[in-house]
């Protein structure tokens, strides 16, 4: 092969088909023509964000960073790309260099490269979602949930509810008001969404408006501000109400004192002295829309002396049997009154499945309370001295300071309360409704089955230390509940498996003892707790035959459980958000 | 329907106390009294206890269930009624039929007010059953006087049948005294009444082991 010479400067080179040596070739062709050299990088200073688009979070001189530079740079898909990298700029100066190096055909077959610098200017600019928390017209539908009564009850629950199914998840913001929730959502359909949800709940009105923002006349475009108000019925469970005269005609007679025992869509009454029940549809609600004469703040508490069957009940249906009510005549004494004087009550309740002797049950006491409505009705009908409405564990609820579950709850925005006093007095009472709450959780298991319970973690460790720490003479039986946890999974399985084999006999003989040791070991625990609040441990237990069988299992199995989930726990440490298993 | 006229009462006193064999025990003089109109299952069952002018049933036994304080109290006075502590109770281990037999033993009980608290949990719901729930004694209650009341005052409550047979006196008592008694106890018990004296059927009064004689109906 001969050299020859550059057809530009003359030298000497390897010939290649152009017939110009590098350096001319390069002097004639720029690679780097076409790519934009200085370009505009638009930053938002409030998130610190990149717009790529979209925008993008990313530190200085990272690898994300470099990525968006290179996709803002134009004229790049025309070279094959070698390096990139940044140079050193001070952050202050505004502005980013990349050193790119690109490699460019040129000529048949003759590969170019060449490095140069991109500057970036970083312009600032507000990110859409910075801008919306600037400005009040971020949503364009909202939900207006009212209910108007003097407690948080229902939205306690519907909060609950609400975050079991996920049904605000497209919502923009929640804001507390008077009397209810408000519900911001970026398209009306949203909205829609959680409306239609809450009026499968409860029984609910919507109304709807829309206020027109702006609108386009060259091309018939509106924007509008959708607006749903959803009120939902002013009565609660527990409430005792006075039926409307032609609504009472109309459902044969029932009534016209009744007591609400549930709010489903439908309005569930039980009239208080036949012990009828009756479901009310939402049609008819808000037809006669009747409020509750007094509700569970004027709750007071008896003692129950004597229970006695009827000789008639109507609750034989099969509806009614699901409900549990069975109509019983029982002696009451005002808690007060109890051990003072020996006024007593004989009335009828709904509650005989639930009842025993000596419990303490809560009802309206008709006598004491002074009411209109009761004495234009006391002119027609007569009305019983006393209303029970349900039972109460006064002495479970002492103890009940530290639950071992806990709930969720949604972000919401106060009120802007203003007047200091109102704002106090109005943080006192949420607190008691949000006690209240509790309290009906575990007092009713149809209320749980409805809404997630999450692991208190804090308190169940606070309860293992304790019974680590729990020195009484009952320590075999630690060693043989301690194993229990460990492998109860396992267990149950070989339980059910080996049932009918008569070593699975023996084995469930002995997983009974075990049990009782547990019952045992939990029993010491509350006594120990007792007595450093200084009670006597003796009308606890006594207390604590009384508390429905079930109830008290539960709560067993609660501990129980709380034990095995502990250990699994700290393998895999997702805890918060670990389900409470609900036991059966 | 009208009340009733004293010469009614007298009457029917003169009439139950003249037809009468002697008997080796103190007769009591009954009230009976049957209702109409009244539908216990839908009308308010009513309960209502009302002292009476003359003790009726001066041999009343009755039982005091005292905490320290009472059961000395009884002892120092005199008082004839029986009384035991709290312990006497928890012996029973809330055996149904030996709380019953011993309660029976009495007809009205009595108990101190901080000890009523706990007779549920100690004696269960038998006492309610029969109807011997104990009344409320205070420290500042005169022992004595509550007995008498005790012994003077009448219950009348409807169960679940429209009748009611009460003591209103015995045949010791002059026919004065007697005329009082029942004079006071039918009128306390139209006052329980729904429509008052519409709702009264029928009222006998006769001695224990004599005719009775129709008064009302």
């Amino acid at each position: 092969m001969q050299n020859s010479r550059c057809c530009m400067c003359g030298i000497m080179m390897i010939p290649n088909e152009s017939n110009t040596c590098i350096n001319c070739l390069k002097s004639s062709i720029d690679v780097t023509e076409g790519i934009t050299k200085s370009v505009n990088l638009s930053h938002c200073r409030e998130c610190n964000r990149y717009l790529r688009p979209p925008w993008q979070n990313c530190e200085l001189e990272s690898p994300e960073l470099l990525s968006l530079c290179l996709k803002n740079i134009k004229g790049l898909k025309r070279v094959k790309l070698i390096d990139a990298g940044f140079l050193y700029t001070e952050p202050h100066s505004r502005r980013l260099k990349v050193k790119l190096t690109v490699q460019k055909e040129v000529l048949n077959g003759t590969l170019l490269q060449q490095s140069f610098i991109v500057e970036f200017i970083v312009n600032n600019l507000q990110c859409d979602d910075c801008k919306k928390t600037y400005t009040p017209h971020t949503w364009v539908a909202q939900a207006q949930i009212r209910q108007r009564v003097d407690h948080k009850r229902t939205f306690l629950f519907l909060e609950q509810l609400i975050i079991k199914h996920n049904a605000s998840d497209k919502c923009l913001g929640i804001k507390e008001m008077h009397d209810g929730l408000d519900f911001q959502f970026k398209n009306r359909s949203h909205a829609n969404r959680l409306v239609d949800f809450i009026q499968g709940q409860v029984p609910a009105k919507v109304k709807t408006a829309k206020q027109l923002i702006s609108h386009d006349l060259r091309n018939n475009e509106y924007s509008y501000k959708y607006t749903f108000s959803v009120d939902i019925a002013p009565i609660c469970r527990d409430d005792l109400v006075i039926l409307p005269k032609p609504l009472s005609q109309q459902l044969g007679g029932i009534g016209p004192l009744v007591l609400v025992y549930k709010i489903s869509t439908f309005v569930h009454i039980v009239d208080v002295f036949t012990m009828q029940t009756y479901e009310i549809d939402q049609a008819t609600y808000w037809k006669y829309n009747f409020g509750a004469l007094c509700g569970r703040d004027r709750l007071t508490e008896f003692i129950v002396l004597n229970i006695e069957n009827t000789d008639y009940d109507v609750n034989v249906s099969r509806a009614a049997a699901k409900q549990k009510f069975r109509m019983v005549q029982v002696e009451i004494a005002r808690k007060d009154d109890f051990g003072t004087n020996d006024k007593t009550f004989i009335v009828n309740t709904h509650l005989g499945e639930t009842l025993n002797y000596n419990d303490t049950v809560l009802g309206f006491d008709l006598d004491m309370i002074n009411l209109n409505e009761l004495e234009e009705l006391e002119l027609t009908k007569v009305i019983p001295p006393v209303v029970l409405v349900k039972k109460t564990f006064p002495r479970f609820r002492k103890r009940q300071k530290h639950r071992i579950w806990k709930l969720k709850h949604l972000d919401k925005e106060g009120i802007d309360d203003n007047n200091y006093h109102k704002k106090e007095k109005n943080q006192g009472k949420n607190k008691k409704d949000y006690d209240m709450f509790l309290q009906d959780i575990e007092e009713e298991p149809e209320l749980r089955q409805q809404i997630d319970l999450f692991r208190n973690d804090d308190i169940i460790k606070q309860l293992e230390s304790k019974i680590a720490g729990l020195d009484l003479d009952k320590e075999e039986e630690k060693e043989v509940a301690k194993p229990k946890g460990k492998d109860a999974k396992n267990d149950r399985k070989v339980v059910k498996a080996a049932r009918k084999t008569a070593e699975g006999k023996k084995k469930q003989e002995l997983t009974e003892v075990e049990k009782k040791k547990n019952k045992a070991l939990i029993k010491a625990t509350l006594k120990e707790k007792n007595q450093e609040e200084g009670s006597d441990w003796e009308s606890v237990e006594e207390d604590y035959q009384h508390i429905q069988v079930d109830e008290l299992k539960n709560l067993e199995d609660q501990l129980a459980g709380m034990k095995i989930q502990g250990e699994v726990e700290s393998d895999d440490d997702n805890g918060n958000d670990d389900k409470l298993k609900e036991t059966k | 329907m009208s009340k009733l006229t004293q010469a009614q009462i007298t009457e029917a006193i003169n009439t139950i106390l003249a037809d009468k064999k002697k008997r080796k025990f103190l007769e009591t003089v009954e009230l009976q009294v049957g209702l109409k109109d009244y539908d216990p299952q839908k009308d308010k069952r009513f309960a209502g206890t009302v002292r009476l002018p003359n003790i009726p049933r001066p041999k009343l036994k009755i039982c005091l269930i005292g905490d320290a304080k009472h059961m000395q109290i009884v002892k120092e006075n005199n008082i004839a009624i029986d009384a035991v502590d709290f312990d006497f109770l928890k012996t029973f281990n809330k055996d149904k039929k030996l709380i019953k037999s011993w309660a029976k033993k009495y007809t009205i009980l009595l108990a101190t007010d901080t000890l009523v608290k706990k007779i549920p949990t100690v004696l269960g719901p038998i006492l309610n059953r029969i109807g011997m729930f104990p009344q409320v004694v205070t420290h500042n209650d005169d022992l004595k006087a509550k007995v008498d009341d005790a012994r003077a005052s009448i219950k009348f409550q409807l169960k679940k049948a429209t009748c009611m047979n009460v003591a209103i006196g015995n045949e010791s008592q002059s026919e004065e005294e007697l005329r009082q008694n029942i004079l006071m106890g039918i009128n306390f018990l139209v006052s329980l009444l729904k429509k008052g004296w519409h709702n009264l059927k029928s009222v006998h009064i006769k001695t224990s082991m004599g005719k009775p004689f129709k008064i009302i109906g």
